[in-house]
């Protein structure tokens, strides 16, 4: 009896917390199919009346929003692999190796993960602008490694001390060098781990906004969340082209999450089970 | 210092720059609203999150499709948040001001009332986030083995009893983590605000890290911020060590 009852307060209480959750999603969504005359009516239309892509055609086309998409993905992709393979090496080294203050260096990781981006920012852009970096796509694939970077060595460490060590002790044994091991053996036993990574590197990088912010400056680096808040001034927001444009920006992420909830978990809750 | 030229005299001035950022009024004005938001949020979030946890850990029908749907928040970027909850916020043709109109509501101005405006970033805040903790928690939940709660009920454990002396204390850790990384996150809170209200209205939701980034890039005062912001990195490390040590100290 008691079951039952607890059962359906669960239940209730799911199905109101996803609506809320789902509901300014949907909402987007259904404003951006209407056309300017209409986004503006009061009272809102729940259905569109006269629904069409006029939005998405201005904020795709009469914008250099194509361009700000092109520049976020060759960004975020190039950070991502550079980030996770650089990881996985440092990671396999990690978990075979003992070696003075590797203790001490985890702690480091871990720390160095808990350091806000704003207090990285002013001497970061010093930096860059002292290299001549600033406004370059390898300006932020860079600054996306000082995080993506300790991330990945934190979460491929785990894998890999999880792989039993003899399989490459008998590779070793048959004449493979250590680098040999672990580029035939170890790396692609880990392809979940690498997948965890990089899909949660991925979507971390792509929504990532701070160090657009100041390290970019023109069209020539300038990624999509630094785009769209371009449509927002002080007088005027364009409503319509805004609300298109964040919906192509948010559905691959939504597309992850339904495809690779797996993944995005494993590096969401990533040290907070087993520590 | 000159940003464009870092090189150019530089001279030591020992601990000025700390001294100008804590006596000024806008830093520690910043710091009691960022504060507030933390607490404030961290503690709705956790609550919440709990009980989405628990109830998300049953077996019940769909709970797969439920668990893909409570990510969509957590996984969109905070700017696009922003975004999307400035358009419901709007206050002529807003979709909350509507909604509370019909219910006999007179909807405030959420972004535009300094009275306001601060809650109305909770709330946002509070909307991407609960499921984050609720995440982590669900993973702490799932953790604990089964025979635990076999052996309680043997002993004739009602259900709030095993709740509340299985399930939490084995949660212990799970909770400590989520608190110490949703506390450092709402702490240093900058995308949502930047969008949904720039820091205003009159700093209203004017937080730390607003605060520091218009200090250093629009009033081109460098050294004040940058002081402002190793403030900052020593309240998150003492929070981090804590972090460190709880791990560790499992093993």
């Amino acid at each position: 009896m008691q079951g039952v009852y607890v059962r359906r307060i669960a239940y209730g209480f799911l199905v109101v917390m996803t609506l809320i959750n789902l509901f300014p999603i949907v909402w987007l969504l259904i404003s951006s199919t209407k056309p300017e005359i209409e986004m503006f009516q009061v009272p809102p239309t729940i259905v569109p009346r006269t629904p069409s892509l006029e939005n998405y055609e201005v904020a795709l086309f009469k914008k250099p929003f194509l361009h700000y998409l092109m520049n976020s993905a060759v960004i975020v992709l190039s950070a991502t692999l550079l980030s996770t393979m650089t990881a996985a090496i440092a990671a396999y080294g990690l978990s075979r190796y003992r070696f003075p203050g590797s203790r001490l260096f985890v702690v480091f990781l871990l720390i160095v993960r808990m350091i806000p981006g704003i207090a990285i920012l002013v001497p970061m852009f010093v930096l860059m602008k002292n290299l001549n970096l600033v406004d370059t796509y390898l300006c932020l694939v860079l600054a996306y490694g000082t995080f993506s970077i300790p991330f990945g060595i934190l979460m491929m460490r785990g894998f890999y001390e999880e792989l039993p060590l003899e399989l490459e002790e008998s590779a070793m044994l048959d004449g493979c060098t250590r680098l040999g091991a672990f580029l035939r053996i170890a790396f692609p036993l880990s392809a979940p781990g690498l997948a965890a990574t990089s899909i949660f590197n991925f979507v971390m990088n792509w929504n990532e906004f701070l160090f657009a912010l100041v390290l970019t400056s023109t069209v020539a680096s300038k990624t999509v969340p630094i785009g769209l808040t371009e449509c927002i001034s002080l007088f005027r927001v364009m409503w319509g082209p805004l609300t298109a444009a964040t919906v192509v920006f948010i559905l691959p992420i939504l597309v992850f999450a339904i495809f690779a909830q797996r993944y995005l978990v494993a590096g969401l809750t990533f040290g907070a089970v087993k520590g | 210092m000159n940003i464009l030229n870092p090189e150019a005299s530089v001279s030591f001035v020992g601990l000025e720059n700390y001294s100008t950022i804590l006596r000024d009024v806008g830093f520690s004005r910043s710091l009691v609203t960022t504060s507030t938001f933390t607490i404030a949020v961290v503690s709705v979030e956790f609550l919440l999150g709990l009980s989405l946890s628990l109830a998300l850990n049953q077996e019940l029908r769909g709970k797969n499709a439920f668990r893909v749907l409570v990510l969509f928040p957590v996984m969109i970027a905070p700017v696009a948040v922003g975004i999307v909850w400035r358009w419901m916020f709007v206050d002529q043709y807003g979709i909350i001001n509507f909604v509370l109109e019909n219910l006999g509501i007179n909807g405030p101005l959420w972004l535009s009332d300094p009275s306001v405006a601060l809650l109305s970033v909770m709330l946002v805040d509070i909307w991407q986030n609960t499921p984050f903790m609720a995440l982590i928690l669900l993973a702490g939940l799932q953790a604990i083995p089964r025979d635990l709660y076999e052996a309680v009920n043997m002993d004739g454990a009602s259900r709030w009893q095993s709740t509340r002396y299985v399930t939490l204390p084995m949660l212990r850790s799970a909770i400590l983590i989520a608190l110490i990384i949703r506390t450092i996150d709402a702490f240093t809170v900058f995308d949502t605000i930047y969008v949904l209200t720039g820091g205003g209205p009159g700093g209203a939701t004017g937080v730390l890290s607003i605060f520091i980034y218009k200090m250093a890039f629009y009033s081109i005062r460098i050294e004040p911020a940058t002081a402002g912001s190793w403030i900052m990195v020593l309240m998150m490390l003492a929070l981090s060590l804590i972090y460190a040590y709880s791990t560790r100290s499992k093993l």
